[in-house]
Protein backbone atom coordinates (compact mmCIF):
# COMPACT_ATOMS: atom_id res chain seq x y z
CA UNK A 1 0.00 0.00 0.00
CA UNK A 2 1.12 3.45 -0.75
CA UNK A 3 2.30 5.35 2.36
CA UNK A 4 1.93 9.09 2.86
CA UNK A 5 5.70 9.41 2.57
CA UNK A 6 5.85 7.80 -0.89
CA UNK A 7 6.63 10.23 -3.70
CA UNK A 8 3.52 11.58 -5.34
CA UNK A 9 3.01 9.73 -8.67
CA UNK A 10 3.34 11.95 -11.69
CA UNK A 11 0.93 9.93 -13.92
CA UNK A 12 -2.69 11.07 -13.92
CA UNK A 13 -4.27 7.60 -13.87
CA UNK A 14 -2.00 6.43 -11.07
CA UNK A 15 -2.57 9.55 -9.03
CA UNK A 16 -6.33 9.34 -9.52
CA UNK A 17 -6.39 5.67 -8.48
CA UNK A 18 -4.55 6.50 -5.24
CA UNK A 19 -6.81 9.48 -4.65
CA UNK A 20 -9.92 7.30 -4.94
CA UNK A 21 -8.40 4.70 -2.59
CA UNK A 22 -7.72 7.46 -0.01
CA UNK A 23 -11.29 8.70 -0.39
CA UNK A 24 -12.70 5.23 0.35
CA UNK A 25 -10.53 5.01 3.46
CA UNK A 26 -11.44 8.51 4.69
CA UNK A 27 -15.19 8.00 4.22
CA UNK A 28 -15.19 4.97 6.52
CA UNK A 29 -16.78 5.91 9.91
CA UNK A 30 -13.92 4.61 12.02
CA UNK A 31 -11.17 6.56 10.36
CA UNK A 32 -8.49 7.57 12.86
CA UNK A 33 -8.31 11.31 13.33
CA UNK A 34 -4.50 11.13 13.37
CA UNK A 35 -4.46 9.44 10.05
CA UNK A 36 -7.07 11.77 8.68
CA UNK A 37 -4.87 14.84 8.44
CA UNK A 38 -2.05 12.98 6.81
CA UNK A 39 -4.42 11.34 4.34
CA UNK A 40 -6.05 14.64 3.51
CA UNK A 41 -2.66 16.26 2.92
CA UNK A 42 -1.75 13.35 0.58
CA UNK A 43 -5.08 13.69 -1.18
CA UNK A 44 -4.51 17.39 -1.66
CA UNK A 45 -1.11 16.72 -3.23
CA UNK A 46 -2.60 14.12 -5.53
CA UNK A 47 -5.41 16.47 -6.51
CA UNK A 48 -2.82 19.11 -7.33
CA UNK A 49 -0.95 16.64 -9.56
CA UNK A 50 -4.12 15.64 -11.34
CA UNK A 51 -5.13 19.25 -11.90
CA UNK A 52 -1.68 19.94 -13.23
CA UNK A 53 -1.87 16.97 -15.65
CA UNK A 54 -5.31 18.04 -16.86
CA UNK A 55 -4.10 21.60 -17.32
CA UNK A 56 -1.08 20.44 -19.29
CA UNK A 57 -3.22 18.14 -21.41
CA UNK A 58 -5.60 20.96 -22.17
CA UNK A 59 -2.73 23.23 -23.22
CA UNK A 60 -1.18 20.61 -25.44
CA UNK A 61 -4.49 19.66 -27.02
CA UNK A 62 -5.29 23.26 -27.71
CA UNK A 63 -1.86 23.69 -29.31
CA UNK A 64 -2.24 20.55 -31.46
CA UNK A 65 -5.72 21.47 -32.56
CA UNK A 66 -4.50 24.93 -33.44
CA UNK A 67 -1.65 23.39 -35.50
CA UNK A 68 -4.06 21.10 -37.34
CA UNK A 69 -5.65 24.18 -38.78
CA UNK A 70 -8.51 23.17 -40.96
CA UNK A 71 -7.07 19.77 -41.91
CA UNK B 1 125.70 -90.90 -95.20
CA UNK B 2 127.22 -94.00 -96.68
CA UNK B 3 125.16 -96.36 -98.71
CA UNK B 4 123.60 -99.14 -96.77
CA UNK B 5 125.81 -102.22 -97.11
CA UNK B 6 126.63 -105.27 -95.15
CA UNK B 7 130.08 -105.59 -93.80
CA UNK B 8 131.11 -109.06 -94.89
CA UNK B 9 134.64 -108.80 -93.71
CA UNK B 10 134.01 -109.69 -90.10
CA UNK B 11 131.50 -112.02 -88.51
CA UNK B 12 128.87 -113.70 -90.59
CA UNK B 13 126.19 -111.65 -88.80
CA UNK B 14 125.62 -108.34 -90.59
CA UNK B 15 126.26 -105.14 -88.68
CA UNK B 16 124.76 -101.70 -89.46
CA UNK B 17 126.38 -98.44 -88.91
CA UNK B 18 123.98 -95.97 -87.19
CA UNK B 19 123.37 -94.13 -90.39
CA UNK B 20 122.82 -97.38 -92.23
CA UNK B 21 120.31 -98.49 -89.60
CA UNK B 22 118.46 -95.20 -89.85
CA UNK B 23 118.18 -95.65 -93.57
CA UNK B 24 117.11 -99.26 -93.09
CA UNK B 25 114.41 -98.22 -90.58
CA UNK B 26 113.07 -95.65 -92.99
CA UNK B 27 113.04 -98.27 -95.72
CA UNK B 28 111.08 -100.65 -93.54
CA UNK B 29 108.66 -97.86 -92.61
CA UNK B 30 108.09 -97.05 -96.28
CA UNK B 31 107.45 -100.62 -97.11
CA UNK B 32 105.28 -101.25 -94.05
CA UNK B 33 103.04 -98.19 -94.27
CA UNK B 34 103.18 -97.48 -97.98
CA UNK B 35 102.33 -93.83 -98.80
CA UNK B 36 101.41 -93.00 -95.25
CA UNK B 37 99.18 -93.71 -92.29
CA UNK B 38 96.08 -92.16 -90.58
CA UNK B 39 96.47 -91.66 -86.87
CA UNK B 40 94.28 -89.97 -84.27
CA UNK B 41 95.02 -88.34 -80.94
CA UNK B 42 95.06 -85.11 -79.00
CA UNK B 43 97.40 -82.26 -79.91
CA UNK B 44 99.78 -81.25 -77.16
CA UNK B 45 102.83 -79.02 -77.09
CA UNK B 46 101.87 -77.15 -80.25
CA UNK B 47 104.65 -74.82 -81.31
CA UNK B 48 105.58 -72.93 -84.42
CA UNK B 49 109.16 -72.71 -85.60
CA UNK B 50 109.57 -70.47 -88.60
CA UNK B 51 107.24 -71.63 -91.34
CA UNK B 52 106.98 -75.06 -89.73
CA UNK B 53 104.95 -76.32 -86.84
CA UNK B 54 105.58 -79.12 -84.38
CA UNK B 55 103.42 -80.94 -81.86
CA UNK B 56 102.95 -84.17 -80.04
CA UNK B 57 100.01 -86.41 -80.71
CA UNK B 58 98.93 -88.00 -77.45
CA UNK B 59 96.60 -90.77 -76.43
CA UNK B 60 95.75 -91.59 -72.84
CA UNK B 61 95.49 -95.33 -72.62
CA UNK B 62 94.89 -97.76 -69.81
CA UNK B 63 98.61 -98.44 -69.73
CA UNK B 64 99.54 -94.77 -69.66
CA UNK B 65 100.32 -92.15 -72.21
CA UNK B 66 101.24 -92.89 -75.83
CA UNK B 67 102.90 -90.09 -77.77
CA UNK B 68 104.02 -89.42 -81.31
CA UNK B 69 106.08 -86.48 -82.52
CA UNK B 70 104.55 -84.74 -85.51
CA UNK B 71 106.24 -82.37 -87.90
CA UNK B 72 103.98 -80.12 -89.91
CA UNK B 73 106.22 -78.58 -92.50
CA UNK B 74 105.63 -75.41 -94.44
CA UNK B 75 104.49 -76.93 -97.77
CA UNK B 76 101.84 -79.06 -96.05
CA UNK B 77 100.73 -76.19 -93.84
CA UNK B 78 100.29 -73.93 -96.88
CA UNK B 79 98.39 -76.60 -98.75
CA UNK B 80 96.03 -77.42 -95.84
CA UNK B 81 95.35 -73.87 -94.71
CA UNK B 82 92.32 -73.28 -96.97
CA UNK B 83 90.72 -76.57 -95.90
CA UNK B 84 91.24 -75.80 -92.20
CA UNK B 85 89.89 -72.29 -92.50
CA UNK B 86 86.90 -73.48 -94.48
CA UNK B 87 85.99 -76.03 -91.85
CA UNK B 88 86.73 -73.72 -88.92
CA UNK B 89 89.40 -75.86 -87.33
CA UNK B 90 92.46 -74.20 -85.85
CA UNK B 91 95.11 -76.58 -84.68
CA UNK B 92 95.90 -76.04 -81.03
CA UNK B 93 96.53 -77.88 -77.82
CA UNK B 94 93.73 -80.09 -76.59
CA UNK B 95 92.25 -80.58 -80.01
CA UNK B 96 91.39 -84.14 -81.06
CA UNK B 97 92.60 -84.69 -84.61
CA UNK B 98 92.85 -87.41 -87.24
CA UNK B 99 95.87 -86.76 -89.41
CA UNK B 100 97.69 -88.45 -92.28
CA UNK B 101 101.46 -88.52 -92.75
CA UNK B 102 104.57 -90.50 -93.40
CA UNK B 103 106.46 -92.08 -90.55
CA UNK B 104 110.06 -90.97 -90.59
CA UNK B 105 113.01 -91.85 -88.42
CA UNK B 106 115.01 -88.68 -88.02
CA UNK B 107 118.57 -89.79 -87.79
CA UNK B 108 120.14 -86.62 -86.33
CA UNK B 109 117.67 -86.68 -83.43
CA UNK B 110 117.31 -90.40 -83.26
CA UNK B 111 113.58 -90.02 -83.06
CA UNK B 112 110.62 -91.41 -84.88
CA UNK B 113 108.20 -88.82 -86.15
CA UNK B 114 105.27 -88.34 -88.42
CA UNK B 115 105.48 -85.87 -91.27
CA UNK B 116 101.94 -84.60 -91.43
CA UNK B 117 100.53 -84.03 -94.93
CA UNK B 118 96.75 -84.21 -94.47
CA UNK B 119 93.98 -83.88 -91.88
CA UNK B 120 90.33 -84.98 -91.56
CA UNK B 121 88.50 -81.86 -90.21
CA UNK B 122 85.20 -83.76 -89.89
CA UNK B 123 86.78 -85.95 -87.20
CA UNK B 124 87.72 -82.92 -85.11
CA UNK B 125 84.35 -81.26 -85.56
CA UNK B 126 82.50 -84.47 -84.83
CA UNK B 127 84.42 -84.93 -81.64
CA UNK B 128 83.66 -81.37 -80.57
CA UNK B 129 80.00 -81.86 -81.41
CA UNK B 130 79.80 -84.98 -79.26
CA UNK B 131 81.39 -83.23 -76.30
CA UNK B 132 79.07 -80.32 -76.81
CA UNK B 133 75.98 -82.53 -76.92
CA UNK B 134 77.02 -84.26 -73.72
CA UNK B 135 77.40 -80.91 -71.94
CA UNK B 136 74.00 -79.74 -73.16
CA UNK B 137 72.34 -82.98 -72.01
CA UNK B 138 73.77 -82.45 -68.53
CA UNK B 139 72.62 -78.80 -68.44
CA UNK B 140 69.09 -79.78 -69.42
CA UNK B 141 69.05 -82.55 -66.81
CA UNK B 142 70.10 -80.13 -64.03
CA UNK B 143 67.61 -77.46 -65.13
CA UNK B 144 70.35 -74.97 -65.96
CA UNK B 145 69.79 -74.90 -69.71
CA UNK B 146 67.03 -72.26 -69.54
CA UNK B 147 68.01 -70.70 -66.21
CA UNK B 148 69.52 -67.46 -67.56
CA UNK B 149 66.70 -66.98 -70.06
CA UNK B 150 64.24 -67.00 -67.14
CA UNK B 151 66.06 -64.06 -65.52
CA UNK B 152 63.99 -60.93 -66.18
CA UNK B 153 65.72 -58.50 -68.47
CA UNK B 154 65.71 -54.78 -67.78
CA UNK B 155 63.81 -52.83 -70.44
CA UNK B 156 66.70 -50.33 -70.49
CA UNK B 157 69.95 -52.31 -69.99
CA UNK B 158 72.37 -49.42 -69.67
CA UNK B 159 74.74 -50.83 -67.04
CA UNK B 160 76.70 -53.53 -68.80
CA UNK B 161 79.50 -55.81 -67.65
CA UNK B 162 81.69 -56.96 -70.54
CA UNK B 163 83.83 -60.10 -70.50
CA UNK B 164 86.33 -60.00 -73.35
CA UNK B 165 89.95 -59.56 -74.32
CA UNK B 166 90.48 -55.82 -74.29
CA UNK B 167 93.18 -56.02 -76.95
CA UNK B 168 90.78 -57.66 -79.36
CA UNK B 169 88.81 -56.26 -82.27
CA UNK B 170 85.73 -57.63 -80.50
CA UNK B 171 86.04 -55.12 -77.68
CA UNK B 172 86.80 -52.26 -80.09
CA UNK B 173 83.82 -53.14 -82.30
CA UNK B 174 81.49 -53.47 -79.35
CA UNK B 175 82.58 -50.22 -77.76
CA UNK B 176 82.39 -48.38 -81.06
CA UNK B 177 78.80 -49.50 -81.61
CA UNK B 178 77.80 -48.57 -78.06
CA UNK B 179 79.44 -45.13 -78.27
CA UNK B 180 77.91 -44.50 -81.70
CA UNK B 181 74.43 -44.83 -80.16
CA UNK B 182 74.97 -41.72 -78.02
CA UNK B 183 72.96 -43.40 -75.25
CA UNK B 184 74.11 -43.28 -71.65
CA UNK B 185 75.62 -46.74 -71.40
CA UNK B 186 77.95 -47.51 -68.52
CA UNK B 187 80.42 -50.27 -69.42
CA UNK B 188 82.58 -52.25 -67.02
CA UNK B 189 85.01 -54.62 -68.67
CA UNK B 190 86.90 -57.61 -67.34
CA UNK B 191 89.92 -58.53 -69.47
CA UNK B 192 90.24 -62.29 -70.08
CA UNK B 193 92.00 -64.66 -72.43
CA UNK B 194 89.46 -66.04 -74.87
CA UNK B 195 91.68 -68.90 -76.03
CA UNK B 196 94.38 -71.03 -74.57
CA UNK B 197 94.76 -72.83 -71.29
CA UNK B 198 93.69 -69.96 -69.04
CA UNK B 199 90.64 -68.98 -71.08
CA UNK B 200 88.01 -71.20 -69.43
CA UNK B 201 89.09 -70.40 -65.88
CA UNK B 202 89.33 -66.64 -66.49
CA UNK B 203 86.05 -66.38 -68.37
CA UNK B 204 84.23 -68.48 -65.76
CA UNK B 205 85.60 -66.36 -62.93
CA UNK B 206 84.64 -63.10 -64.69
CA UNK B 207 81.12 -64.34 -65.47
CA UNK B 208 80.56 -65.46 -61.88
CA UNK B 209 81.74 -62.10 -60.52
CA UNK B 210 79.46 -60.12 -62.82
CA UNK B 211 76.60 -62.60 -62.31
CA UNK B 212 76.43 -61.77 -58.61
CA UNK B 213 76.30 -58.00 -59.16
CA UNK B 214 73.07 -56.16 -58.45
CA UNK B 215 74.16 -52.95 -60.16
CA UNK B 216 74.29 -54.44 -63.66
CA UNK B 217 71.50 -54.82 -66.21
CA UNK B 218 73.36 -57.18 -68.55
CA UNK B 219 76.57 -59.13 -68.91
CA UNK B 220 78.12 -59.44 -72.35
CA UNK B 221 80.54 -62.20 -73.39
CA UNK B 222 82.21 -61.33 -76.68
CA UNK B 223 85.02 -62.60 -78.85
CA UNK B 224 86.23 -61.76 -82.32
CA UNK B 225 85.99 -64.16 -85.23
CA UNK B 226 88.02 -67.33 -85.00
CA UNK B 227 88.25 -70.96 -85.83
CA UNK B 228 85.38 -73.22 -84.95
CA UNK B 229 87.71 -75.45 -83.03
CA UNK B 230 88.71 -72.54 -80.80
CA UNK B 231 85.10 -72.18 -79.91
CA UNK B 232 85.59 -75.33 -77.88
CA UNK B 233 86.37 -72.89 -75.05
CA UNK B 234 82.80 -71.67 -75.21
CA UNK B 235 81.48 -75.22 -75.24
CA UNK B 236 83.06 -75.72 -71.85
CA UNK B 237 80.69 -76.79 -69.14
CA UNK B 238 82.12 -74.43 -66.50
CA UNK B 239 81.40 -71.36 -68.65
CA UNK B 240 77.91 -72.64 -69.49
CA UNK B 241 77.11 -73.17 -65.79
CA UNK B 242 78.44 -69.71 -64.91
CA UNK B 243 76.16 -68.17 -67.55
CA UNK B 244 73.18 -70.27 -66.46
CA UNK B 245 73.59 -69.35 -62.81
CA UNK B 246 74.13 -65.63 -63.44
CA UNK B 247 71.47 -63.47 -61.81
CA UNK B 248 72.11 -60.93 -64.57
CA UNK B 249 71.04 -61.71 -68.16
CA UNK B 250 74.02 -62.77 -70.30
CA UNK B 251 74.41 -61.83 -73.98
CA UNK B 252 76.91 -63.65 -76.18
CA UNK B 253 78.57 -62.40 -79.33
CA UNK B 254 81.23 -64.98 -80.09
CA UNK B 255 82.00 -64.07 -83.68
CA UNK B 256 81.01 -67.11 -85.66
CA UNK B 257 78.45 -67.33 -88.36
CA UNK B 258 77.14 -70.86 -88.48
CA UNK B 259 77.41 -72.94 -85.35
CA UNK B 260 76.28 -72.07 -81.91
CA UNK B 261 78.44 -72.84 -78.89
CA UNK B 262 77.06 -74.15 -75.62
CA UNK B 263 77.55 -70.65 -74.20
CA UNK B 264 75.19 -69.36 -76.91
CA UNK B 265 72.68 -72.08 -76.10
CA UNK B 266 72.39 -71.11 -72.42
CA UNK B 267 72.73 -67.34 -72.89
CA UNK B 268 69.74 -65.03 -72.41
CA UNK B 269 70.33 -63.75 -75.94
CA UNK B 270 72.90 -65.14 -78.42
CA UNK B 271 74.13 -62.90 -81.21
CA UNK B 272 76.59 -63.60 -83.96
CA UNK B 273 79.09 -60.78 -83.41
CA UNK B 274 80.16 -58.28 -80.74
CA UNK B 275 78.73 -55.53 -82.96
CA UNK B 276 75.38 -57.31 -83.09
CA UNK B 277 75.53 -57.69 -79.33
CA UNK B 278 76.01 -53.94 -78.90
CA UNK B 279 73.29 -53.26 -81.46
CA UNK B 280 70.86 -55.46 -79.52
CA UNK B 281 71.52 -53.51 -76.32
CA UNK B 282 71.19 -50.19 -78.17
CA UNK B 283 67.97 -51.33 -79.83
CA UNK B 284 66.44 -52.40 -76.53
CA UNK B 285 67.32 -49.12 -74.80
CA UNK B 286 66.22 -47.06 -77.83
CA UNK B 287 62.98 -49.04 -77.98
CA UNK B 288 62.34 -48.38 -74.33
CA UNK B 289 63.12 -44.72 -74.86
CA UNK B 290 60.82 -44.51 -77.85
CA UNK B 291 58.08 -46.28 -75.94
CA UNK B 292 58.53 -43.93 -73.01
CA UNK B 293 58.43 -40.95 -75.39
CA UNK B 294 55.33 -42.38 -77.03
CA UNK B 295 53.63 -42.89 -73.68
CA UNK B 296 54.60 -39.39 -72.65
CA UNK B 297 53.18 -38.04 -75.90
CA UNK B 298 50.00 -40.00 -75.27
CA UNK B 299 49.81 -38.59 -71.76
CA UNK B 300 50.35 -35.00 -72.93
CA UNK B 301 47.88 -35.48 -75.79
CA UNK B 302 45.34 -36.88 -73.37
CA UNK B 303 45.98 -34.05 -70.92
CA UNK B 304 45.65 -31.46 -73.71
CA UNK B 305 42.38 -33.03 -74.80
CA UNK B 306 41.10 -33.09 -71.24
CA UNK B 307 42.00 -29.44 -70.77
CA UNK B 308 40.36 -28.46 -74.06
CA UNK B 309 37.22 -30.45 -73.18
CA UNK B 310 37.10 -28.78 -69.78
CA UNK B 311 37.54 -25.39 -71.45
CA UNK B 312 34.66 -26.06 -73.82
CA UNK B 313 32.44 -27.27 -70.98
CA UNK B 314 33.38 -24.23 -68.95
CA UNK B 315 32.64 -21.84 -71.81
CA UNK B 316 29.30 -23.55 -72.44
CA UNK B 317 28.45 -23.39 -68.78
CA UNK B 318 29.55 -19.77 -68.58
CA UNK B 319 27.44 -18.88 -71.62
CA UNK B 320 24.37 -20.61 -70.25
CA UNK B 321 24.93 -19.06 -66.85
CA UNK B 322 25.07 -15.70 -68.62
CA UNK B 323 21.79 -16.37 -70.45
CA UNK B 324 20.10 -17.68 -67.35
CA UNK B 325 21.39 -14.81 -65.26
CA UNK B 326 20.30 -12.15 -67.71
CA UNK B 327 16.86 -13.77 -67.96
CA UNK B 328 16.63 -14.00 -64.18
CA UNK B 329 17.66 -10.36 -63.82
CA UNK B 330 15.06 -9.38 -66.43
CA UNK B 331 12.37 -11.34 -64.59
CA UNK B 332 13.42 -9.82 -61.29
CA UNK B 333 13.33 -6.36 -62.81
CA UNK B 334 9.82 -7.05 -64.13
CA UNK B 335 8.64 -8.35 -60.79
CA UNK B 336 10.19 -5.38 -59.04
CA UNK B 337 8.48 -3.01 -61.42
CA UNK B 338 5.15 -4.75 -60.85
CA UNK B 339 5.61 -4.56 -57.13
CA UNK B 340 6.59 -0.92 -57.22
CA UNK B 341 3.41 -0.34 -59.19
CA UNK B 342 1.29 -2.32 -56.74
CA UNK B 343 3.03 -0.58 -53.85
CA UNK B 344 2.30 2.76 -55.34
CA UNK B 345 -1.34 1.88 -55.82
CA UNK B 346 -1.50 0.33 -52.34
CA UNK B 347 0.20 3.32 -50.78
CA UNK B 348 -2.15 5.67 -52.58
CA UNK B 349 -5.15 3.76 -51.25
CA UNK B 350 -3.64 3.60 -47.77
CA UNK B 351 -2.90 7.28 -47.82
CA UNK B 352 -6.44 8.01 -48.89
CA UNK B 353 -7.79 5.85 -46.09
CA UNK B 354 -5.35 7.43 -43.65
CA UNK B 355 -6.45 10.82 -44.80
CA UNK B 356 -10.07 9.98 -44.06
CA UNK B 357 -9.13 8.55 -40.70
CA UNK B 358 -7.03 11.59 -39.98
CA UNK B 359 -9.88 13.92 -40.70
CA UNK B 360 -12.06 11.81 -38.41
CA UNK B 361 -9.35 11.77 -35.80
CA UNK B 362 -8.80 15.47 -36.09
CA UNK B 363 -12.42 16.14 -35.43
CA UNK B 364 -12.18 13.73 -32.49
CA UNK B 365 -9.18 15.62 -31.25
CA UNK B 366 -11.02 18.83 -31.53
CA UNK B 367 -13.58 17.36 -29.21
CA UNK B 368 -10.87 16.26 -26.77
CA UNK B 369 -10.94 19.33 -24.46
CA UNK B 370 -14.63 18.63 -23.87
CA UNK B 371 -13.68 15.15 -22.67
CA UNK B 372 -11.53 16.67 -19.93
CA UNK B 373 -14.59 18.28 -18.34
CA UNK B 374 -16.04 15.17 -16.65
CA UNK B 375 -12.56 14.52 -15.32
CA UNK B 376 -12.40 18.00 -13.88
CA UNK B 377 -15.85 17.64 -12.35
CA UNK B 378 -14.91 14.27 -10.88
CA UNK B 379 -11.78 15.75 -9.41
CA UNK B 380 -13.67 18.74 -8.02
CA UNK B 381 -16.11 16.33 -6.34
CA UNK B 382 -13.25 14.43 -4.77
CA UNK B 383 -11.63 17.67 -3.63
CA UNK B 384 -14.90 18.81 -2.01
CA UNK B 385 -15.28 15.54 -0.21
CA UNK B 386 -11.69 15.66 0.99
CA UNK B 387 -12.18 19.21 2.17
CA UNK B 388 -15.22 18.11 4.18
CA UNK B 389 -13.15 15.45 5.86
CA UNK B 390 -10.28 17.75 6.75
CA UNK B 391 -10.35 18.02 10.61
CA UNK B 392 -9.03 21.57 10.30
CA UNK B 393 -12.33 22.66 8.82
CA UNK B 394 -14.30 20.73 11.41
CA UNK B 395 -12.29 22.19 14.27
CA UNK B 396 -12.67 25.69 12.80
CA UNK B 397 -16.39 25.22 13.41
CA UNK B 398 -15.68 24.52 17.13
CA UNK B 399 -14.92 20.83 17.26
CA UNK B 400 -11.85 19.72 19.27
CA UNK B 401 -9.86 16.55 19.77
CA UNK B 402 -9.24 15.18 23.23
CA UNK B 403 -6.32 12.86 23.91
CA UNK B 404 -4.98 11.24 27.07
CA UNK B 405 -1.45 12.02 28.30
CA UNK B 406 -0.29 8.93 26.43
CA UNK B 407 -1.63 10.43 23.18
CA UNK B 408 -4.67 8.09 22.78
CA UNK B 409 -7.70 9.84 21.24
CA UNK B 410 -10.59 9.73 23.64
CA UNK B 411 -13.71 8.37 21.91
CA UNK B 412 -15.62 7.08 24.96
CA UNK B 413 -16.04 8.55 28.52
CA UNK B 414 -15.86 5.02 29.90
CA UNK B 415 -12.22 5.05 28.94
CA UNK B 416 -11.66 7.71 31.62
CA UNK B 417 -11.52 7.73 35.39
CA UNK B 418 -11.44 10.78 37.70
CA UNK B 419 -7.90 12.22 37.85
CA UNK B 420 -7.03 11.25 34.32
CA UNK B 421 -5.09 13.99 32.62
CA UNK B 422 -6.45 15.11 29.23
CA UNK B 423 -5.02 17.30 26.45
CA UNK B 424 -7.59 18.98 24.26
CA UNK B 425 -6.55 20.36 20.86
CA UNK B 426 -8.60 23.21 19.28
CA UNK B 427 -8.51 24.88 15.91
CA UNK B 428 -5.93 27.14 17.46
CA UNK B 429 -3.93 25.95 20.51
CA UNK B 430 -4.65 23.26 23.15
CA UNK B 431 -5.47 22.92 26.90
CA UNK B 432 -4.53 20.46 29.65
CA UNK B 433 -7.26 19.36 32.11
CA UNK B 434 -8.06 16.68 34.67
CA UNK B 435 -11.19 14.48 34.74
CA UNK B 436 -13.31 15.09 37.80
CA UNK B 437 -16.17 12.84 36.91
CA UNK B 438 -17.34 10.80 33.98
CA UNK B 439 -20.96 10.93 32.81
CA UNK B 440 -22.75 8.26 30.90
Amino acid sequence: MTTPDSPVPSGYAEALAELEAILVRLERADVDVDVLATEVQRAAALIAVCRDRIGNARLQIDQVVADLGDA
Amino acid sequence: MSQAAFDLDGDAEPTYSVGELADAINGVLRRGFGDGVWVRGEIQGWRVGGPHAYFTLVEQTAEGKATLNVQFFAPARARLRPLLERSGVRLADGLQVRIFGQLDFYAPGGRLGLKMVDIDPRFTLGDLAMQRDAVIRRLVATGLFDANRRVPWSPAPLRVGVVTSIDSAAWADFRHEIERSGLGFHLQVTDVRVQGDQAVAQITRALMAFGRRTDLDAVVLIRGGGARSELATFDDEAIAVAIAQSAVPVLTGLGHEIDRSVADEVAHVALKTPTACAAALVERVAGYWASAEQQWSAITAHADRAVRDAEVRLNTAAASIGHVTIAAVDRSTDRLRQRVERLRRGVDRSLERADVRLVQAASGVRRAPARLEPEVRHLDGIAARVRLLDPVNTMARGWSITRTATGDTVRDADQLVPGTELITTFARGSARSTVEETLP
